[in-house]
């Protein structure tokens, strides 16, 4: 196992040196530079162009851009992430403030969909063809079409501007000194990224576990005359977990990198809005680091996967 | 068993950062609880919040491009002078200043700071911080250019910009008192000193001039007005309280900023209906229709200095062939081609006046100018005189992103077709310096420096010469109009006196050589909408443009239930 885990770190690094490479590379190809982005154009215009070419110099920008990324490159080696060009903040303090926010929400969201992802689906398997299996189904295909901001939005109409029991959107304010106080500004928006993330999970439990309960081992256990419930949830559910813990897996990371857009509808403090800011400014050194977390995350999801399937699924063994 | 073993420790790791993330929150938790206890016993700044927007997402802006844009630069600064609502100096005192005196020639301002101001951190505010202040913005490269004019009209700012003289030889410092001598007329004077905001030298020890912005000043500024810096969350949530100190009386309120980044706020509807905004302006019709008829909203429309415009550029190609849009006939048919009142209806819904000059309707426009009504046949028959060849297709550059500008520049070109005039329209963007301002190196011949033939660009104006400098032979950002004798002897006119009186004439001449010349195509004005709710019981005596700073008095408002 160890050795196991050793050789996917291993592996990373190649793999995280081409990615922000990349990365540095594409970000490099957008319009302007962060001198471009700093102040508005006509304040721009006035500059001398002296005085451009020293605030450029200012930014490291005047270098080339193989020249510019190792510079990068070596400077992060040296556990140093620099700092955003546009506040002079080091990007380890942006991170550090925003990433907790992002966690607690995609964690949450993650939880919440997970839950109620794998007890509907499996129960839609068990009660395949019912009525009830039909109306997850439909709410599956709904849960799927509907855009997160559409969704975001209707509930914040409804849950926080008509009914008035939750607030619009943010992440604190400085009134709230209880956990539960903090509570009511997650519901929201955790609860509609997961409820939008739980149909996939859903439909992939049932199809799961559909499989599941045609396999031979379970038709032994009923045979045996070991109760149904039994059959259902010891034999089958566990087995069909399998598929579904790779989804959830995967979806962590992914999920932290692309919960910009509840971010943004519920005014939420995270990584996703940083991330949408630094690219839109060039910040260099803000969205390398960020979209670095990013890789890394969706890199070490991929080995906890790997280590999970073989801890629930016994056919696995990750040795060889 | 080792599945067992592997399983505990998985679940040990979660715990682990399970606790780790509660750590942090009861850190956070604890940190609150303390800044809730000294909420409770501090009675300045009192239970009261006025909720506003433009709360800091990742910095604080500096007060020195944009001095009013943000709820916090307004409320965190004091200005030597103090302005009313039409943005004219107050006589007797200001801010900062107790007392001020200028010159009838214009040529000396004499400030005398107020006895016992004190800037947020207990230290004395100084006329020497007065002095770096403005020495060393002129340094920076965030200075609003009607602060950096003025500036450079002081004695002895050429020498020091040039790096000849270690200071400026024309502030002169004497206890409180602070004396300007100007060796030209500097007609923007006293309205650059009720918007300039000093800041305290002491915090800027070491600071490059050049990365100003970045300093460590900007993540909690020191200010001098009459609100500071309570707790700042980055991209969360802000909070001001009550400076005890002031000199103004103290608030009995404290302000708490929502973040957005400039003034588009996405979330501006949902705050303002749900209680979580105060007083805060847009210019968004969206949002003024989203929030028309919402119980305890009020909405104020104000006229501002901003106007939508088409630069057109009349220098000569790269080619030596002639600009397309160097006879002004030509200008005057594409005025007279488009129906302004019926597109502005159909984009703004009303919202936006359609414009016959850059300056916008009020006491500082002329009487009288050509309003180029409608008229397709007029459009026709000055493109004959002209000589207009049908085949020229125009090349029309924009910067904004929004929807609404692409539905104008369709509108425009459906409109301009009809007249036998083509244009291509194109987004730009990078580095718009040079793409759309870039000056040619012969400012009277050309050629021109850029490759468009008309921008659509806005022009938010905090003095009436930050419309028109610009049209100047050589200024350095023309990069569309070459030199025009009459037109430079009416721009000098405008800034030969600081008397608002004799400027006002100057512009009206100037006004009407534009309406007829049309050296750029005015297309609309677009108003501010204020926003505030029923909370604020007693606000602003009269509202003014609220991106600028003006006598507010916000420390004396009242605030209800």
């Amino acid at each position: 196992m160890l050795k196991y885990i050793l050789k996917k770190i291993l592996g990373m690094i190649p793999m995280l040196f081409i990615i922000t490479f990349l990365i540095y590379f594409l970000l490099d190809l957008t319009p302007g530079d962060a001198v471009s982005h700093l102040m508005d154009p006509e304040a721009l215009a006035r500059l001398s162009a002296e005085q451009l070419e020293a605030l450029r110099e200012t930014y490291g920008l005047n270098d080339p851009f193989v020249v510019r990324y190792f510079k990068w490159l070596l400077q992060l080696v040296q556990g140093n992430f620099g700092y955003s060009v546009s506040s002079g903040v080091p990007v380890s303090q942006i991170i550090a403030e925003s990433l907790p926010a992002t966690l607690e929400l995609s964690g949450t969201a993650l939880l919440i969909s997970t839950l109620l992802g794998s007890i509907l689906g499996v129960a839609g398997a068990i009660k395949k063809g019912t009525i009830g299996d039909n109306v997850l189904t439909v709410f599956g295909m709904i849960g799927v079409s509907i855009p997160q901001f559409f969704f975001g939005m209707v509930c914040i109409l409804v849950f926080a501007l008509n009914l008035e029991w939750l607030p619009v959107g943010g992440r604190t304010d400085p009134s709230v000194v209880s956990f539960f106080g903090r509570l009511k500004y997650l519901i929201l928006p955790a609860s509609v990224l997961g409820i939008s993330l739980t149909a996939g999970v859903m439909r992939y439990a049932r199809t799961s576990m559909l499989d599941t309960m045609n396999k031979e081992y379970i038709r032994t256990a009923r045979s045996k005359g070991i109760p149904e419930w039994r059959v259902n949830l010891i034999h089958g559910f566990r087995v069909s977990l399998t598929p579904v813990v790779v989804l959830v897996g995967f979806r962590l990371p992914t999920l932290i990198a692309g919960s910009v857009v509840i971010e943004t509808v519920f005014q939420w403090p995270g990584v996703g809005q940083v991330f949408n800011a630094a690219v839109r400014a060039s910040n260099y050194n803000l969205v390398m680091i960020v979209a670095l977390l990013f890789v890394i995350m969706v890199l070490f999801a991929s080995t906890i996967v790997d280590i999970l399937t073989a801890i629930l699924d016994p056919r696995v063994k990750l040795d060889s | 068993m080792k599945k067992r073993i592997l399983s505990l420790l998985l679940v040990g790791v979660m715990v682990l950062g399970l606790a780790a993330c509660s750590g942090n929150k009861e850190k956070e938790e604890t940190k609150e609880e303390t800044a809730t206890e000294e909420t409770k016993e501090e009675t300045s700044g009192g239970p009261q919040v006025l909720y506003s927007n433009g709360g800091p997402t990742e910095f604080f802006e500096t007060p020195w491009l944009n001095p009013g844009s943000y709820m916090y630069n307004k409320t965190l600064y004091d200005r030597l002078l103090m302005a009313d609502s039409s943005l004219t100096a107050l006589e007797g005192e200001g801010q900062m200043a107790a007392s001020y005196t200028f010159t009838d020639d214009g040529k000396t301002l004499t400030f005398v700071l107020r006895d016992g101001i004190k800037w947020h951190d207990g230290t004395d505010i100084t006329a020497d911080d007065i002095k770096w202040s403005i020495e060393y913005s002129l340094k920076t490269t965030v200075l609003n250019s009607v602060f950096k004019s003025t500036f450079m009209a002081i004695d002895g700012a050429d020498a020091y910009i040039a790096g000849t003289a270690d200071s400026i030889s024309g502030i002169a410092v004497d206890g409180k008192t602070i004396t300007l001598t100007f060796s030209k007329v500097a007609s923007d004077a006293l309205l650059a000193f009720t918007q300039f905001a000093p800041l305290p030298k002491a915090q800027f020890e070491g600071v490059d001039p050049l990365s100003i912005q970045q300093a460590k000043f900007f993540q909690s500024p020191v200010g001098s007005g009459p609100f500071k810096v309570k707790e700042v969350q980055m991209n969360n949530y802000t909070t001001l309280e009550a400076n005890a100190d002031y000199w103004g009386g103290a608030a009995n309120f404290s302000i708490y900023l929502n973040p957005s980044a400039g003034d588009s706020d996405a979330n501006f509807v949902t705050n303002a209906k749900a209680g979580k905004l105060d007083y805060a302006y847009t210019k968004s019709i969206a949002d003024v229709k989203a929030l028309t008829g919402v119980e305890g909203i009020n909405i104020e429309q104000v006229d501002v200095r901003y106007t939508r415009l088409l630069y057109v550029n009349k220098f000569k190609k790269a080619d030596g062939s002639e600009a397309p849009l160097a006879n002004p006939k030509v200008r005057q048919a594409i005025k007279y081609a488009l129906d302004m009142d019926s597109i502005l209806e159909g984009i703004f819904e009303g919202a936006a006046i359609s414009a016959n000059s850059l300056t916008p309707n009020g006491e500082w426009k002329a009487e009288g100018l050509n309003d180029y009504a409608y008229n397709v046949e007029k459009a026709k028959a000055l493109l004959k005189e002209a000589g207009w060849d049908s085949n020229t297709e125009l090349d029309v550059v924009y910067y904004y992103t929004d929807q609404a500008t692409v539905d104008l520049m369709t509108i425009i070109q459906s409109y301009l077709s009809e007249v036998g005039i083509k244009i291509n329209f194109r987004l730009v963007e990078g580095d718009l310096a040079t793409i759309l301002w870039k000056a040619p190196a012969d400012p009277v011949n050309g050629p021109s420096a850029v490759d468009w033939d008309m921008c659509y660009a806005a022009n938010a104006a905090l003095s009436m010469h930050e419309y028109y400098d610009r049209y100047q032979t050589g200024y350095s950002i023309n990069s569309h109009t070459p030199s025009d004798p009459e037109l430079d002897k009416l721009i000098a006119a405008t800034n030969t006196s600081t008397d608002p009186e004799v400027q006002k004439e100057a512009f009206f001449e100037l006004q009407k050589y534009e309406n007829e010349t049309l050296f750029e195509i005015p297309l609309y004005y677009q108003p501010i909408f204020l926003v505030t709710s029923d909370k604020i019981t007693e606000g602003p005596a009269t509202i003014g443009n609220p991106q600028y700073n003006y006598n507010w008095d916000i420390q004396n408002w009242k605030l209800g239930e």
